[in-house]
């Protein structure tokens, strides 16, 4: 670790700019129509023969100056979104210049691909992307949280309300049964380890629920400039193997040229859970229990600690408030400084977030992040390099299990939490404390070095040799607690029985691409050639230990202090990759475009003969807007143009080794190690291919005023990479190998930005986007004599689920009621759970609008989303009428006496007949409902102020996430639908100035 | 000759990158646009082949540091008993007193046992009413053909093997053998017609059909009586541990099979050379199931922190039961006078009620071991030799082997209580005694019930809807689905 910060700050020093010593000068500042500053915009000058061509950004309050070479010229500014003006100067002139709004000019905006950039005009592929200024406006920890709703052919969602647990990112639909539907997600260049390092045997599986903690809460939002989807093949196959689930590329923000500034951003607010589910009350839950008793003939028992008088009948606990009510503080502050002149620029900023939580105790979430960039020119421009180092530090100190299932199902009139002293209660044994997960804790902390390196030499005009390096370092290492405190002490247990986990994992990866690129413009044609290859190499440590028996619960997190060591997990694993690749472009007349892509790979996840595989994709663009009788008949079309791209992709995201006949080390006998096989010995499982194809149609009306983009697309991925089940009669339950599975996902997206209103003072800009997506299982051969018999259909998507149909409450008995499928009188899980229900995203969008008046600027953003999901039913797995609280919706609803016509069958505790049918009832398609929602998903609303402190802009602003959300779901939050802490709503104040 | 190898690598190398140079120069030089391309795709797939070169190394993973390659596992003696000591472990399903042991679900199956656990699994388990998913069938299943596959990697890894000493070979052989018998004998008498694997081939054994009763029974013969030529014949080479099998433990299994088999004769051979061993006595109820215990000729030794025995475990009640306890009509079935009574059986009371509890292992946790999981016992061995004298109409035989284990209960001798004693009445009180003497071990009762032919009438009389296709367990639902060639058992 040391090492690495001395090689970032040796790296910062070389790059620091060196002082030129020149005598003219300029200065001057950008705005628009409306008197706004123009950040960012270009300041070029047009050179001199045998001078070099100079250039400076103007800064966040639209001002810039410039050293010249030359007494008098000509100036450049361009500005994307913007007509470009060019002028005339004379040094030591302090320059105005307005510039007007191009309603064209956005098909000017480069594309960042990866390997390549290309004007968003003449892209061939299909890529979504977000900017900076959209992170800006939304008060989050993990950037992928970004993106929700507002991206076309991905869905974002939050797997839980804990900060640091995992956001899932989906690109157009599950491709595989088996292996990751992760997308590959290169930051800087670099590929990142997306997928979360806690999901197999570590502590935290219960910290997150089921989604593990998330790598990317180690990116700070604030750093990013931008991040692109790459979606479709034409997009994806230049990443080969890996490109198969899609491409997200996040890039980090760069070092600007100019004078030095100072820029401070800072907010704080508070968050809450976002919803409630309404439970029974005292009074509806104690008669509740009554009728249970009655009806099950049963007299009060002496644990019927809620009935039976032990427990207070006149308390009436709200759990969800008392657990989960509280209010989160959320704090973000961010400093930077950029500057340099328009050789040597460098950026480096500090950001800090911390988070509390909405439990009792003192819990939190904090991060540390140093962000450096420094760009440098050669003095003849030929040669360029640029730098980045991202390093950041999280800690979290959280409870070691959900407190949710607790505050639903604990009964209403349950004991009080703490004694009068402030100690845990526990009631005379009569409870469980639910506070007891105070005392057992989780502590993680995650720590990421990102650097890369790029260097760029053009040796002759037209061609560009580059290459870049990038290293990758993730730890995490975390620690949950059991001592003695968290039993209740009446249990009469002693430190010797507490246990600690301690859970080590560390990536390293690094990898290293050169590239040649080589354009050659002509008149009518542009023909591009780019070619290059990827190494990388990554290498995984895991190390789980667990410590039992500790002197006291003081020392319980120190591995030092346990009287045993377990080693738990041992595992260490390389990934070698690489490949070659190359790109070729052909442009005629602007107008017809030609995209091809390859590439060959090689991957170590597979055996001797398999490794290698070829990729590829065709991607063809038509702008019929050029075409002169467009122009001229239909003038109301300002820009039009179609797309095509198929092609293929791979997928080898599976274990490593796979493809070796190993034996490895397990516990042994009688003091011996023992030695087992490792898995069945498959060598010939090879790449899960994967074939796309997409259609796009992009528009502009109105002098582009009205834009739009219609898509489609088909993947097919075949070669599904299984673990094929086999018969207990091997010694094995799986063997790794290829099935000629196929599945499917289609889908159509639809994109839609209009600038309603556009006046000197006043603008509307609003735009739509919404994707269709369906999800298909083509073809399964030997479906049937396969375990996966039980989980898929052909015919269907992936995510359905096989249950039992539930017909209804028998009015007689009271008894839940299901389809007998194959009429043995018997209801069982073999052969009548056949009802299937497919869940998941039907269609989903979001809606945002960006509207300002002078100064202020208000933006907001609508996410909807069409699905089913599984609802608190499935979760409440103590049947109704025992001690647990259940939903309000049970009140009335419930059979009670024969001819109730009712939803819920009899309460009971102890029934054999209606224990047995709430097992089924809970695995019915009762448990599956809509979760559809919208949500007003981000309020950002800001003024800005640049004449108030004189060369220092002021930002102020009010943020909300998560605000409002109108849904009909049955449970605690539909975009989570799950067990856990729902997504939190954030509301912030800020304040930004740039001095 | 590596040296040479390097040599001409970069020679190659430096010859491309000349090649790469020439063509940068002729672009440099282009003059017409279709020259130019040319030379830029001469210049790219140079520089692939320069690239491609590195490709392959980086592909160069080896084998991760917590693994070995197959190929070096049985070239040495350590790592092969390394292997040897895995199908132990992987026997423990079996073996080792969890929940789908047939200790266990023998426990519950039988009438010794009432079930107070509100798992789904194991409330059908307890009341006889199994569908063929329930998990402790499939449980058992998949730990007794893990454990085959373990043996048979062993047994295969030591064919033709010149690494490993001819001394070394035998025993690894010989407990292999040992285990697989053991393993396809409860897979036969629990399941019924159950597949014989005797290789590792996955996609043969994926496939493999069912034997019959009968055919498994031979197999199992086949492997002990092998084992038993191929193990020492005491436990000096464990430091007189007795928890790795070796030639009695062998001899032992093998009676037991004779004896279900029906060929008493020889059955009364194998047991004679166990109860003649001076290794073995019958020493006070209280110290049969203490580890290495005189009476032991097979005990298993869990690796626990927390616990000696998962029988002890499970069944020792500190308070009202919630997962199981005895029967009070099985409590209450003791001979009057019996000390098993009182030495292996405890009680707790709560709410004014009386809950009776097996007490064979006495400890509940513990992190010291005391006691060890036992397998196969002397006892076993002289109610073996009285049964088959007994049904071999040799009755002063029998009288005496089973007065010996009556002795030691404390109760009265046959031979002088009732030495006239019919053949028939006499295996009667042998099936009394082993119930008495075995309870809650091994599903030695259950199988008892069955081979005797008593199954179905004691058992519809305490078990609501008992159905005669109950007597076996089902072939788990999965294994049918997976391989179609499996027949279910009847009734599933």
């Amino acid at each position: 670790m040391k090492k690495s910060i001395i090689i970032i700050v040796l790296a910062t020093l070389w790059l620091i700019p060196k002082a030129n010593a020149q005598d003219y000068h300029i200065s001057g500042a950008v705005k628009n129509l409306s008197g706004q500053p123009i950040a960012g915009a270009n300041i070029t000058t047009t050179p001199a023969p045998n001078q070099k061509q100079l250039t400076t950004q103007t800064t966040q309050d639209g001002s810039f100056s410039l050293k010249l070479n030359q007494l008098a010229g000509t100036l450049t500014i361009t500005y994307l979104g913007y007509q470009s003006q060019t002028l005339t100067y004379k040094s030591g002139e302090t320059l105005s210049i307005t510039l007007t709004e191009d309603a064209t000019g956005l098909k000017e905006v480069e594309i960042n691909t990866g390997y390549y950039s290309v004007k968003q005009k003449q892209l061939t592929g299909s890529i979504s992307f977000i900017k900076a200024e959209t992170m800006e406006k939304q008060p989050v920890s993990n950037p992928l949280q970004a993106l929700q709703g507002r991206i076309t052919g991905a869905y974002v969602s939050q797997s839980n309300g804990t900060p640091g647990s995992n956001v899932n990112l989906i690109i157009r639909g599950r491709n595989s049964i088996e292996s990751s539907t992760a997308p590959l997600y290169i930051v800087d260049g670099i590929p990142f380890a997306g997928q979360n390092l806690t999901s197999d045997l570590s502590v935290s599986t219960r910290v997150y629920s089921s989604g593990g903690g998330s790598p990317f809460n180690t990116l700070s939002p604030d750093d990013i400039s931008s991040i692109e989807i790459l979606k479709d093949a034409d997009a994806t196959a230049i990443y080969g193997s890996r490109g198969a689930n899609g491409v997200v590329l996040i890039a980090t923000k760069r070092a600007k040229s100019g004078k030095t500034k100072i820029d401070v951003n800072a907010y704080s607010g508070i968050s809450e859970a976002t919803r409630t589910l309404k439970v029974m009350n005292t009074q509806q839950y104690l008669e509740f229990r009554k009728q249970a008793l009655d009806l099950d003939g049963t007299p009060i028992a002496t644990t019927d600690y809620d009935l039976n008088g032990t427990w207070d009948q006149t308390k009436d606990h709200n759990w969800q408030n008392e657990l989960l009510g509280g209010t989160a503080r959320f704090n973000n502050v961010r400093l930077s400084i950029t500057g340099g002149n328009e050789r040597n620029s460098f950026l480096v900023s500090g950001t800090y977030n911390s988070q509390g939580s909405v439990y009792q105790g003192n819990l939190g979430y904090d991060r540390a992040t140093v962000h450096l960039a420094s760009s440098h020119t050669s003095a003849d421009q030929k040669f360029s390099a640029s730098f980045s180092a991202t390093y950041s530090a999280d800690n979290t100190n959280w409870l070691n299990n959900d407190l949710v299932p607790r505050s639903l199902t604990l009964s209403p009139n349950a004991p009080e939490i703490r004694n009068p002293d402030g100690s845990l209660n526990w009631e005379n044994s009569t409870w469980i404390n639910p506070l007891r997960e105070l005392e057992s804790k989780y502590k993680s902390s995650n720590n990421n070095l990102l650097g890369s390196a790029m260097f760029a030499y053009r040796p002759i005009k037209n061609l560009e040799l580059r290459a870049s390096l990038g290293y990758n370092q993730y730890s995490l290492t975390d620690n949950t607690i059991t001592p003695v405190s968290f039993y209740d002490p009446a249990d009469g247990r002693t430190s010797a029985q507490s246990f600690s986990d301690f859970n080590d994992t560390k990536t390293k990866s690094y990898s290293i691409e050169p590239q040649a690129s080589y354009t050659l413009p002509t008149k009518f044609v542009t023909f591009s050639f780019l070619s290059g290859m990827t190494i990388q190499r990554q290498q995984r440590d895991q190390l789980l230990l667990r410590g039992t028996g500790f002197a006291s619960d003081a020392l319980v997190s120190s591995l030092r202090a346990a009287a045993v060591t377990t080693v738990r997990a041992y595992t260490n694993s390389t990934y070698g990759y690489s490949g070659v690749y190359a790109r070729a472009n052909y442009t005629l007349n602007d107008r017809y475009i030609l995209n091809l892509t390859g590439r060959r790979d090689g991957s170590s996840r597979f055996g001797t003969g398999k490794q290698f595989a070829n990729f590829g994709a065709i991607g063809a663009a038509y702008i019929f807007s050029e075409e002169t009788w467009i122009k001229e008949k239909l003038s109301f079309l300002s820009f039009g143009k179609l797309r095509i791209s198929y092609g293929s992709s791979g997928n080898d995201q599976i274990g490593d080794y796979e493809y070796l006949n190993t034996y490895a080390s397990n516990g042994g006998y009688n003091g011996v190690a023992g030695l087992s096989p490792v898995r069945p010995y498959n060598p010939d499982f090879a790449w899960e291919l994967n074939k796309k194809l997409e259609l796009g149609l992009d528009f502009g009306l109105l002098k582009d005023k009205i834009r739009g983009t219609i898509g489609y697309y088909r993947n097919r991925s075949s070669n599904q990479l299984i673990n094929y089940p086999l018969a207990a009669t091997t010694g094995f339950s799986s063997v790794r190998t290829n099935m000629g599975a196929t599945v499917q996902n289609t889908g159509l997206e639809f994109e839609l930005n209009a600038e309603v209103i556009k006046a000197k003072k006043f603008s509307w800009e609003t735009s739509f986007n919404l994707t269709m997506p369906r999800n298909k299982l083509v073809s399964f051969p030997g479906l049937s004599s396969t375990t996966y018999a039980n989980s898929y259909e052909v015919g269907r998507p992936l995510n359905i689920s096989k249950l039992y149909h539930l017909l209804g409450v028998n009015p007689t008995t009271g008894l839940y009621e299901f389809q007998d499928y194959n009429n043995d009188g018997v209801i069982s899980s073999e052969n009548d759970r056949q009802y299937v229900v497919e869940k998941g995203q039907r269609y989903y969008g979001g809606w945002n609008n960006s509207i300002s008046y002078g100064n202020v600027q208000l933006d907001f953003l609508f996410q909807f989303v069409k699905q089913d999901l599984a609802n608190i039913l499935t979760n409440l797995n103590i049947s109704a009428g025992q001690i647990s609280n259940l939903p309000a919706d049970y009140v009335g609803n419930t059979w009670l006496k024969p001819g109730d016509i009712a939803k819920y069958q009899r309460p009971s505790a102890s029934n054999f007949d209606a224990l047995t049918q709430f097992g089924y009832f809970i695995s019915s398609n009762a448990v599956i409902s809509d979760a559809s929602f919208i949500r007003l998903k981000n309020v950002s609303l800001s003024y800005k102020n640049s004449k108030l402190i004189k060369n220092t802009p002021i930002r102020v602003y009010l943020q909300g996430q998560n605000l409002w959300t109108i849904t009909n779901y049955f449970g605690l939050d539909p975009e989570t639908a799950n067990y856990s802490t729902p997504p939190l709503r954030t509301i912030t104040l800020g304040l930004q100035l740039s001095l | 000759m590596k040296t040479f190898k390097y040599l001409n690598k970069y020679i190659i190398k430096v010859s491309l990158s000349k090649a790469l140079f020439a063509q940068l120069q002729k672009l440099r030089n282009r003059s017409t646009l279709s020259q130019a391309i040319a030379n830029f795709i001469h210049l790219f797939l140079l520089a692939l082949l320069l690239g491609f070169a590195s490709c392959k190394k980086t592909l160069e993973v080896g084998v991760p540091r917590a693994q070995l390659i197959a190929s070096t596992v049985f070239q040495s003696e350590a790592t092969a008993n390394a292997v040897l000591s895995a199908a132990y472990l992987s026997s423990s399903g079996l073996t080792a007193g969890v929940a789908n042991s047939p200790t266990i679900l023998g426990a519950r199956l039988a009438d010794e046992t009432d079930n107070y656990s509100t798992n789904q699994a194991i409330k059908e388990v307890a009341n006889n009413q199994m569908i063929s998913s329930n998990t402790y069938p499939t449980l058992l299943w998949q730990s007794i053909y893990g454990c085959i596959y373990q043996c048979n990697t062993i047994l295969e890894g030591l064919k033709d093997n010149a690494a490993i000493s001819q001394t070394a070979k035998e025993r690894l052989n010989g407990e292999s053998l040992f285990l697989r018998a053991l393993c396809h004998f409860y897979a036969t008498s629990l399941y019924g017609n159950v597949p014989i694997v005797t290789s590792t081939d996955y996609r043969i054994n994926t496939l493999i059909s069912q034997s019959s009763v009968a055919a498994v029974m031979e197999q199992v013969k086949a492997d002990l009586l092998r084992a038993k030529t191929l193990l020492p014949a005491d436990y000096s080479l464990y430091a007189n541990e007795r928890v790795r099998a070796n030639k009695w433990a062998a001899t032992a299994l093998l009676a037991r099979v004779y004896l279900y088999n029906g060929e008493n004769q020889k059955a009364i051979e194998q047991s004679s050379e166990v109860i003649a061993s001076p290794l073995f006595s019958l020493p006070p109820l209280a110290s049969v199931f203490l580890k290495n215990s005189a009476e032991t000729i097979l005990q298993y030794k869990l690796t626990s922190t927390t616990l000696n025995t998962n029988e002890g475990s499970l069944f020792i009640l500190t308070a009202k039961p919630t997962q199981t306890a005895l029967k009070t009509s099985f409590y209450n079935g003791f001979e009057t006078g019996d000390n098993r009574k009182t030495a292996w059986t405890g009680k707790v009371t709560s709410a004014g009620i009386d809950y009776y509890f097996p007490y064979k292992y006495k400890v509940k946790t513990g992190a010291t071991p005391t006691e060890y999981s036992m397998m196969i016992r002397l006892a076993e061995m002289y109610l073996i030799r009285s049964e088959a004298n007994a049904r071999l109409n040799q009755l002063p035989l029998a009288i005496a082997d089973l007065d010996v284990i009556r002795s030691r209960a404390g109760l009265a001798k046959i031979a002088t209580t009732n030495p006239s004693i019919s053949q028939s009445d006499l295996l009667d009180a042998i099936l009394n005694e082993r119930r008495s003497e075995l309870f809650t071990e091994w599903a030695h009762r259950w199988m008892d019930l069955r081979r005797f032919g008593k199954l179905d009438a004691v058992m519809s009389a305490i078990k609501p809807g008992w159905k005669p296709a109950a007597q076996l367990l089902p072939i788990p639902y999965s294994e049918v689905l997976i391989n179609q060639k499996l027949k279910q058992n009847l009734g599933y």
